[in-house]
């Protein structure tokens, strides 16, 4: 291996910055530590890329020419200033805020990993060391239940981040998977283990344990789509020559999503003035049959369109009030009408229940229903 | 060109001329005093010479509130690892007080932690108190005799900021047996 000239930039202040001629299998680590622009105080600094990650544990060869020096977005040098609840101690941050680091005292200088836990302007953080050993046995860590399996991942101030796997221990996981809590580092048969101190951190009667969500990306692009869904669609209505008694279906168009026009069956109260509207487009025209679109507010006596759900004996309606909670009303299919027709679009009517609850009656299809044929 | 920073004083205090060059360094003559012209009294540490270290060098440099102003740093407090005593190299972190109130005077230097009890280093003082922190029992540093001449001799803010960080630090990774505290 040669030798390579790298310069180093002191991220705090750029006017300071120095080059060495270092062994290219050396750490970048180890060539910061010859570049003299260490902290004299034993605070930590990183080598960090342009996106904040630590560039330390890599070999010289790899490294870019120009190394930035600084520190990562989530840990911070600090002193212990105030007793918070035993046994955290408070620490004013340099960006607003405060944190709470348990297992420290009051006036120690400590580096800590700030957690994602934060409430009220408060987050918490662990302590690690910066020695050969980054944690020792009693230290405390500040750390989620694992959501599943047995094993949490501890900050490594090596690689700048959390990769050191230790076993949680606690003698029912399952039932506080998720909880923040305080852990104390023990050595069990020469490895460490993280041991949940319940007495620090007491678990509230209510909790519940959560499950690592299992399509969590997939749910994503759905949740987006059915707010999509449920946006509403500016539509017009035909010219209104009579209404007749109890009609609630009218003939219209609606604007697509994509832009354009479509004729459309539109349900629902007609608006006080004029023949324009917003409502929810349920499903988009076809090549033999018009859009769908419900008005969003109802009573009882009207119709709407909807999905016969695959399985249930519900289905779920826009609510105006609240776009993203939809209102779940139970549906019955009147006798007559087939029930194979599941996954398909009906025609429903709002009613009430014997105990004044309401309920949707499947009456049809937009095809052959009686008040679609206008 | 040497900066006429002395001045040639008579008994009462009378200003007779600028020192000269010779005069800067040189002995009195009898009935005569050098003293500086100018001497920054009382004056404490000021921000900016303190950021541009706690950025820089010494990231846990956190100043007294007690003692500090906007602009001005009375008192501060800074990590520095040191060795346990002559006999024991092994590193711990001593948490180090100074008092800036005079910086222009060499600021007094005391150790919080570790306790008095589990200092073993030999130019560490014995717990006292001190009209600076009444309320607890702190050990004094000692600096050594020559250093408040090295420290006089500085010619900025910034330099003696820097020198009394690096002694101090010097001091504690190099215990002198010569000048033992306790």
């Amino acid at each position: 291996m040669g030798l390579r000239e790298v310069e180093f930039i002191l991220g705090s202040n750029e006017t300071i910055s120095t080059r060495v001629l270092v062994d290219e299998s050396s750490t970048v680590f180890e060539a910061m530590a010859q570049s003299g622009l260490l902290p004299r105080d034993g605070s930590l600094r990183y080598a960090i890329d342009a996106r904040g990650n630590s560039l330390n544990h890599q070999t010289i060869q790899n490294a870019p020419n120009k190394i930035r020096m600084g520190m990562l977005k989530n840990i911070e040098s600090i002193w212990g200033e105030a007793n918070g609840k035993k046994p955290f101690v408070s620490s004013e941050r340099l960006s607003g805020g405060y944190l709470l680091i348990p297992g420290i005292e009051v006036g120690e200088y400590a580096n800590v990993f700030v957690t994602k836990r934060e409430q009220n302007g408060f987050w918490y953080a662990y302590r690690f060391r910066t020695g050969n050993v980054s944690y020792l046995d009693g230290d405390l860590v500040f750390a989620r239940a694992p959501l599943e399996g047995n094993n949490i991942l501890l900050f490594n101030p090596k690689t700048g981040q959390e990769c050191i796997r230790v076993p949680y221990h606690h003698p029912a996981l399952d039932l506080i998977r998720g909880f923040w809590g305080c852990c104390e580092i023990q050595t069990v048969a020469g490895n460490k283990i993280a041991v949940f101190r319940p007495d620090l951190t007491p678990v509230p009667n209510g909790f519940k344990p959560q499950n690592k969500p299992q399509t969590k990306p997939q749910n994503k692009p759905q949740n987006s789509n059915s707010a999509k869904k449920n946006k509403l669609v500016p539509c017009k209505l035909k010219k209104l020559t009579s209404v007749q008694t109890g009609q609630s279906i009218f003939k219209g168009s609606v604007r697509q999503p994509a832009g354009g026009w479509q004729r459309a069956l539109i349900t629902g109260l007609l608006p006080k003035k004029g023949t324009t509207c917003d409502g929810v487009l349920v499903r988009f025209a076809r090549k033999n049959s018009p859009a769908l679109v419900n008005l969003p507010r109802y009573h009882d006596g009207q119709y709407i369109f909807m999905k016969l759900p695959e399985t249930g004996d519900s289905t779920k309606v826009y609510n105006i009030d609240h776009p993203h909670s939809p209102i779940k009303i139970p549906f019955v299919i009147q006798p007559g009408f087939s029930i194979d027709r599941k996954g398909q679009w009906v025609v429903a009517k709002f009613a009430r229940n014997a105990a004044n609850k309401r309920i949707l009656i499947v009456e049809g299809s937009p095809k052959d229903h009686q008040h679609c044929q206008i | 060109m040497q900066e006429e920073t002395h001045g040639i004083y008579d008994g009462n205090g009378n200003l007779l001329r600028i020192a000269t060059e010779d005069e800067q360094t040189g002995q009195g003559t009898l009935g005569e005093y050098k003293a500086p012209l100018r001497v920054s009294a009382g004056a404490s540490l000021s921000k900016t010479t303190f950021n541009s270290f706690k950025l820089t060098y010494y990231p846990s440099l956190n100043h007294v509130n007690e003692h500090s102003s906007s602009t001005t740093i009375g008192a501060f407090v800074v990590n520095v690892p040191g060795v346990v005593s002559s006999s024991d190299q092994s590193q711990v972190n001593y948490q180090i007080l100074v008092d800036s109130r005079s910086f222009a005077d060499t600021p007094y230097v005391f150790v919080l932690s570790p306790e008095c009890e589990n200092i073993l280093h030999e130019n560490i003082f014995a717990k006292g108190r001190f009209s600076f922190l009444p309320q607890k029992e702190i050990c004094p540093l000692c600096l050594g005799v020559g250093f408040p001449a090295a420290f006089g001799n500085c010619q900025s803010e910034k330099e003696k900021l820097g020198l009394l960080l690096h002694h101090i630090a010097d001091v504690l990774n190099n215990p002198n047996l010569d000048d033992s505290a306790r």
